[in-house]
């Protein structure tokens, strides 16, 4: 079993390189292990013995290529495993040692001039760590979760004191300079500003906003906890709007999070309208208040981006410009459900953004169907078990009950992928509701498997006589590396509808739904 | 509520200082930002009571 | 590049003790690749790396050295950091490194270094290469047995078709290539015999070395860096230092002592590079 593990321009000491490879050989159940510079004349080598394969093809000379062959796919797997604990440890031999701190005070006196300080460390150290930064006088943006909201409140007041932002705990996604964190996409430049509770929430926008032909000032990630705890009380939204206000290069605001406490509400939008700047609130999967003043609320991600992007182009916004008007959906739909069976009924939707599940389910919901997920609480909408879906179910991939112990699906697809399958197998399903979300800290090629997953599953569902819907969307824009325009044919090839954004998917996936549950009455 | 700080932040280049997973900062460097990538450690290998103590010092 | 980061006047200027002849004529934006506690080291866009070192044992003619920088630790260079190649001077954030008026290391091969090399005392280096130098890279390919070294064999294959080195050029583990090393060793013995038979010392340029030139953009950054350094007939100190060891010993025993230090120079390039070194144009290693 053959494996190859890419290391994209790696300045490794050689001697550190040597004793990688003797650990690898040793590693039980490795017949050969090649670490090597990807130069063309190695590369060929080791097609030659067999060993090249995946991205190792793709490998450049200052590329550092890992090439394993092992008994078995387990013994290549943890040769594998090996190989990444050594390069994360990248120890040295002969006195060559890399120059990493390892604390905070390490780091502020190479580096004195550091105005950020971005932390992604176990949850129960992050506050820790926060804290010092903060009084260091770092801005900080925590991407950890499982912070607990005590240290989050003391952390966002000590922000408070020394003017710092302070986004998260569990703050995926900021875009600060134009410059992507964490988990974020290449968003054109421009006068939008965005303050936001909510990490896929923010990609989906900015990466509408982006496709609408209008550009974002800044993105400030709040964290989850922020508006909806009410012992955090929008702290760190209060500071982000309060920046965006006095920021020249920021004209049109925008405010996203989950619906938020009914007083902290209350605070954030009286706080908008003294920016007296025009602004666009999305409270997902709460219907829109009637807009008054500066404020206008959207009905959805999609349409708070066409808003905001109307806005700053100082146009009137009428609605959103979409692939299919209402008619074009229903005679998609009835395409789709043409060769079902009459078991086939239900919705699946698998979602790896959690924000995104949220708007699928809203919109489900406001049109009156009964849908259970694991982002509902209530007994009755609540799912009995996450992993079983029952009748219309809509599921968040990225809820940690799925992710202990294993990466988030935006990173490793094979969660959803098996789920998908086991979907396919049940003869309820009729459709299957996914996103895609692309840009940094997301998977190289997020398509590829599951384009086949796609394929597989649709095969599955045919062979027993009835056909399989899946409709999709994709988070992300033509900047981001992972090609959108490669990553849409990929899942189009497969057979998979492809929306350009969360909300139209779930629209469509509405449509389909509606016919399937009608056509035999 | 002051938030001098912030709005100097956004005219300026930003410096990070990057602790946890490192594909955040090889991402940032992609992005030609500046960032130090910590080899960051649990403090006091990980004991919480020695943790406390130190932070008292 | 946009954004002018070094407008403003820098606080510090650092002065080196030592400028690599190849340092000054390299201009543009350089950015940090990797930082080890004794060398720091640059990536130009043409993709030469810079190497900023403490110790001048580590020297070569595209390394400045400068202990200052790597004292106390202040002001380091990491990973990503931009560096501007002004010519007389390096500029980043924090300081500048002037070099101007500073001595110029050569790198080259001189008359001194070679006045004593003599066949036999190429077959004592050799025979010491066998039983010292480190495995895993070329050394096998001084061993006339059997090996399940994928890189030794090919690398044979490459030599028994005929002078072709630039098939070697990338070839090898190593954060620089083996089979880079290997060719900078043979170029310095060519350096050498020319220098000892009284030619100049620059080597005319021949369809080999344009093979090499055009080989060189097939490997990694430290290999092109290694392999252009000796097309222009220039070499690491601490290879200079080998070679005139060996020419200044009396006896078998300096010489071991001269390979032990050069092998311990990297994993295996010290190995590899005096492999290549000994290797004989005809293809075997018996005459020098």
């Amino acid at each position: 079993m053959k494996k190859i593990i890419l290391r994209k321009n790696a300045y490794y000491d050689s001697v550190f390189l040597m004793l990688a490879t003797q650990a690898l050989k040793q590693a039980p159940g490795v017949r050969e292990a090649v670490v090597a510079m990807g130069t063309e004349v190695n590369l060929a080598l080791l097609r030659e013995i067999g060993l090249l394969a995946g991205e190792g093809e793709s490998a450049r000379p200052n590329d550092l290529v890992i090439a394993v062959d092992a008994l078995s796919g387990e013994a290549a797997e943890e040769a594998c495993r090996i190989a990444e604990e050594i390069l994360k440890r990248k120890r040295h031999g002969k006195g060559e040692e890399e120059y990493r701190p390892v604390s905070l005070d390490g780091a502020l006196r190479v580096f004195p001039e550091a105005n950020l300080a971005v932390i992604s460390v176990p949850g129960r150290y992050a506050g820790r760590e926060a804290r010092k930064a903060l009084n260091r006088g770092l801005h900080v943006m925590i991407f950890s979760d499982h912070v607990a909201v005590e240290e989050e409140v003391e952390l966002k007041d000590l922000a408070l004191d020394k003017g710092l932002l302070m986004m998260g705990p569990d703050c995926g996604t900021a875009i600060l300079n134009g410059k992507p964190l964490c988990f974020a996409n290449g968003v054109r430049r421009g006068p939008i500003g965005l303050v936001a509770a909510s990490g896929s929430g923010l990609q989906e926008v900015c990466c509408c906003i982006d496709r609408m032909g209008g550009g974002i000032s800044q993105a400030i990630g709040t964290g989850g906890r922020d508006l909806q705890d009410r012992r955090v009380r929008g702290r760190m939204m209060l500071m982000g709007i309060e920046a965006l206000k006095r920021d020249p290069e920021t004209r049109v605001m925008v405010v996203l999070s989950k619906p938020p406490a009914e007083e902290v509400a209350a605070m954030v939008l009286a706080r908008l309208e003294q920016t007296g700047k025009p602004c666009v609130v999305h409270f997902l999967g709460r219907k829109p208040s009637a807009s008054g003043g500066s404020i206008r609320f959207s009905a959805n991600m999609e349409e708070a981006a066409a808003m905001a992007v109307a806005l700053s182009k100082g146009e009137e916004y009428r609605e959103i410009s979409r692939s299919f008007s209402n008619a074009k959906m229903a005679t998609v739909a009835e395409a789709e459900v043409q060769n079902m069976t009459s078991e086939q009924k239900y919705v699946r939707g698998l979602f790896a953004g959690g924000t995104l599940a949220i708007e699928a389910l809203a919109l489900f919901e406001q049109e009156g169907f009964k849908v259970l997920s694991n982002v509902r609480k209530e007994p009755g909408l609540a799912l009995r078990s996450p992993h079983r879906s029952e009748g219309h179910t809509i599921v968040d991939m990225g809820d940690d009950v799925f992710t202990l112990g294993r990466p988030h699906p935006m990173i490793d697809p094979s969660l959803r992928e098996e789920r998908m399958a086991r979907e396919a197998a049940d003869p309820g399903t009729a459709l299957l509701l996914l996103d895609v979300v692309l840009g940094y800290g997301a998977h190289e090629d997020p398509c590829g498997p599951l384009g086949e997953t796609v394929a597989s599953a649709k095969t599955a569902v045919a062979g027993r006589g009835g056909y399989l819907s899946v409709i999709a969307s994709i988070t992300g824009t033509e900047r981001d590396f992972q090609n959108i325009a490669e990553q849409k044919k990929k899942l189009e090839a497969a057979g998979c509808l492809v929306l350009p954004s969360n909300y139209q998917a779930a629209l469509m996936a509405l449509h389909v739904i509606r016919k399937a549950n009608t056509r035999w009455t | 509520m002051d938030v001098k700080k912030i709005n100097e932040l956004f005219k300026k280049e930003l410096k990070v200082i990057n602790l946890g997973l490192d594909s955040f900062a090889d991402n940032l460097r992609k992005e030609e930002v500046e960032v130090l990538a910590m080899d960051w450690k649990p403090p006091a290998g990980g004991n919480e009571r020695l943790i406390s103590l130190l932070d008292k010092l | 590049m946009g954004q002018p980061i070094l407008e403003k006047g820098t606080g510090k200027t650092l002065r080196p003790i030592l400028v690599g002849a190849g340092v000054p004529g390299l201009t543009g934006w350089g950015q940090v690749v990797s930082s080890f506690a004794g060398a720091v080291n640059l990536r130009h866009p043409q993709g030469l790396l810079v190497s900023l070192v403490e110790d001048p044992r580590n020297m070569t003619s595209l390394s400045v050295c400068v202990p200052a920088l790597f004292r106390k630790q202040e002001r380091r260079l990491f990973p990503g950091k931009r560096v501007r190649l002004e010519g007389p001077s390096l500029a980043t954030e924090d300081f500048v490194l002037d070099l101007q008026g500073r001595p110029i290391w050569q790198g080259r091969i001189t008359g001194e270094d070679v006045k004593g090399l003599s066949p036999s005392k190429i077959l004592l280096l050799k025979q010491s290469l066998v039983s010292m130098g480190q495995d895993g890279g070329f050394l096998g390919l001084l061993r006339r047995e059997q090996t399940d070294n994928a890189f030794v064999s090919k690398a044979r294959r490459v030599l028994a078709g005929g002078q072709v080195l630039c098939g070697l050029v990338g070839l090898g583990p190593g954060s620089t290539p083996s089979g880079d090393d290997f060719v900078a060793g043979v170029l310095m013995r060519e350096e050498a015999k020319a220098v000892a038979a009284h030619r100049e010392p620059v080597i005319p340029w021949s369809a080999e070395k344009e093979g090499l030139r055009a080989a060189m953009d097939r490997t990694n950054d430290a290999g092109k860096t290694l392999l252009w350094q000796a097309l222009h007939g220039r070499f690491p100190s601490y290879l200079i230092e080998a070679v005139r060891s060996v020419s200044e010993a009396k006896g078998q025993q300096e010489i071991d002592e001269a390979v032990e230090r050069a092998v311990s120079h990297g994993a295996t390039s010290g190995t590899d590079a005096l492999v290549g070194f000994v290797f004989s144009r005809e293809g075997t290693f018996e005459e020098p």
